[in-house]
């Protein structure tokens, strides 16, 4: 079969369609590489087995969704985790859980960690706001660290010191949790390919 | 199959020559007598690649499409070494066993 008969032929576009909706949140460059290499491939096994009908060559590769979706959302997480970019790291790990079945745990637990650091983020906002309900405090029978609607008997000894600490927990934690969740992908990597 | 035989298989091929994907599977299918799912040959070449045991390049043919040709790196072949070593005390000591 020639190049241009296959380009045209619809089972063929039907299914760089579907490689190309699960593929279409990759950087550009990414994205034509895999259509390039996918056409390629199909291109290469109608050639070298010339009886095999475009749909068997199609069969014989897999459907898109099988062998393309973990990979695609492991490598959008670790562009994600290398630009340590929040926004992007949420937006990755939510793609995870809704697509990838058999890591959803560990991104949701991940996405609990960050949530857990943003909300000492959360705390510096509330200092500004109500500064007289947040803080450390300290009461006779203990302390409490952040947000208190009920500062009677309680004494705030931070201060203004408030957040700083709170920034910079904010910022260690999301470094400590960012370098596990990458070490994490490399992990995934190994065990899905 | 068990787990990184694929990566070993693959980087033994390669170190004979440069290969395409397409190329390649045909060899670990026979290689390995296995008939792996077509499509999972790709996200495995791209994690090697990540791990810098491979590189590839595409190359224009006069007829037909471009081909994407793999080759192994210089930590391919030095972790390919490590690979055949643990698969030689393997087999050795699978054979006393038979």
């Amino acid at each position: 079969m020639n190049k241009d008969t296959l380009l045209n032929d619809q089972h063929y576009k039907t299914y760089m369609k579907k490689v190309h909706s699960m593929i279409s949140r990759l950087p550009k460059h990414d994205q034509a590489d895999i259509q390039r290499e996918i056409s390629s491939h199909i291109y290469e096994s109608l050639n070298n087995y010339p009886d095999t009908t475009v749909e068997q060559a199609l069969e014989n590769l897999g459907e898109p969704q099988t062998y393309l979706s973990e990979w695609v959302v492991t490598k959008k997480l670790e562009k994600a985790v290398s630009t340590f970019n929040p926004f992007r790291i949420i937006w990755g790990l939510i793609t995870g859980i809704v697509r990838h079945g058999a890591y959803a745990f560990k991104y949701i637990l991940f996405g609990l960690l960050y949530l857990f650091t943003f909300t000492f983020g959360f705390l510096c906002i509330a200092k500004v706001i109500a500064p007289s309900h947040t803080g450390l405090f300290i009461y006779p029978q203990g302390f409490t660290f952040g947000f208190n609607s009920d500062i009677s008997n309680a004494h705030e000894v931070l201060g203004t010191k408030f957040i700083p600490i709170c920034l910079f927990i904010t910022i260690l934690l999301y470094m400590i949790i960012t370098v596990l969740l990458k070490m994490s992908l490399s992990k995934v990597k190994e065990r899905l390919f | 199959m068990k787990k990184g035989t694929l990566d070993f298989i693959i980087l033994l091929l390669l170190k004979k020559k440069d290969q395409y994907g397409y190329e390649l599977l045909e060899h670990i299918k026979s290689a390995s007598g296995y008939d792996i799912s077509e499509g999972t040959i790709y996200p495995l070449l791209n994690r090697l690649k990540d791990d810098l045991l491979i590189e590839s390049k595409w190359v224009e043919m006069e007829t037909g499409m471009p081909r994407k040709y793999y080759s192994i790196t210089s930590s391919g072949l030095a972790s390919l070494e490590k690979m055949a070593t643990f698969w030689a005390t393997l087999s050795g000591n699978l054979k006393n066993l038979i």
